[in-house]
């Protein structure tokens, strides 16, 4: 990279970071006033209704902004080797409530290694894909399978579940951002795109192979550290 | 118990407000200028303001009051802004909360420990 190119890049990283200030500031405080006001009316008065729908508004706003903020954070990378049992475990932890609320079985195939990358991006990679397995779910018994195998130039790691799959055609439009292609759950549309981020940072490769009404299978890779 | 609050946003200073409830004597600012003295038991000051920073606020009553306590009562997050508010003495750093029950919360942890502790 040229100098002036650096520059350039350091200079809109700046931009950038003070546009997320404004939007985690003066963005979030309309968001606030119409919330805690809403909840103080809604607590002298219970049967309000069209108040409740109000507050959902506001609450979905705030978790767009926030995903918003979290992404605009993995543009901090400091990698170290990172125990990827470790960090699956933690994910695991955090997401229990929901895995028991789904009933879901979750199955570690392979003795999961030790990889370079930073240890927020591979949290925030097992955490976005866990959590859409446990999201877009059918009817049937839930299962989810993560293996890991070590290949000639990379680890290829698998997260393959038994949900409701994509189409064809939306399978590799899923990683742009703000991209939902179902109306069962909320989400933000932002989690496969931190995903895609955080792969394309280390020069890795995610993809889906998925069939529709059958269940989806991530792919990602994380090269060896060289 | 005479309490210095310097909150622009009308919500805010209102909930602050009913939570500190009547034993306090409330004096609100809601852009910290034209304020006189600083003359008070306690000092709720947010950091994003209208015409002047939190910051500068906070940097300028320090000058001429070691004394008063200052709860910085905020939104922010930021590692750099609680790092500014410790630098300028500022006696606790809260952020504020998302939604009515946990902000009031806020506001009863304030009252309990900086105006409770103060009267008894």
């Amino acid at each position: 990279m040229t100098v002036d190119l650096e520059e350039l890049v350091c200079a809109l990283n700046k931009e950038l970071d003070t546009i997320s200030y404004v939007i985690g500031h003066d963005f979030q405080q309309p968001l606030r006033t119409i919330k805690n006001l809403s909840e103080m009316i809604l607590e002298k008065d219970a049967d309000l209704d069209t108040l409740r729908t109000v507050i959902r508004a506001a609450d979905w706003m705030h978790e767009l902004i926030q995903s918003l903020l979290d992404f605009r954070k993995l543009s901090i990378n400091n990698p170290k080797e990172v125990n990827t049992h470790e960090v699956l475990e933690l994910v695991l932890n955090n997401l229990n409530f929901k895995i028991k609320e789904e009933n879901a079985g979750i199955i570690i195939h392979s003795t999961l290694p030790v990889v370079f990358i930073d240890e927020f991006h591979l949290y925030s990679l097992f955490q976005n894909l866990v959590e859409n397995a446990l999201k877009y779910r059918r009817e049937a018994a839930l299962l989810i399978e993560i293996s890991c195998v070590a290949r000639q130039d990379d680890y290829f790691f698998t997260i393959e579940d038994n949900g409701l799959g994509i189409e064809k055609g939306n399978q590799e439009k899923i990683f742009g951002i703000f991209k939902r292609f179902c109306s069962i759950e909320n989400g933000t549309g932002i989690g496969l795109a931190e995903c895609k981020r955080i792969i394309d940072s280390i020069n890795g490769s995610i993809w889906v192979e998925s069939v529709l009404g059958v269940g989806s299978e991530f792919n990602f890779t994380i090269p060896y550290k060289k | 118990m005479r309490v210095l609050l310097i909150e622009d946003n009308l919500s805010d200073i209102r909930l602050i407000e009913r939570g500190l409830g009547r034993q306090v004597k409330l004096t609100v600012s809601q852009d910290g200028k034209n304020i006189t003295s600083f003359d008070y038991d306690l000092i709720i000051l947010d950091l994003n303001l209208p015409y002047r920073s939190g910051f500068e606020i906070l940097e300028d009553i320090r000058t001429v009051c070691k004394c008063v306590p200052i709860v910085v009562f905020t939104t922010s997050s930021n590692k750099r802004d609680i790092e500014n508010c410790c630098k300028y003495k500022a006696n606790a750093y809260l952020i504020k909360p998302y939604g009515y029950a946990k902000f009031m919360e806020s506001v009863k942890y304030i009252y309990r420990f900086w105006v409770k502790n103060a009267i008894m």
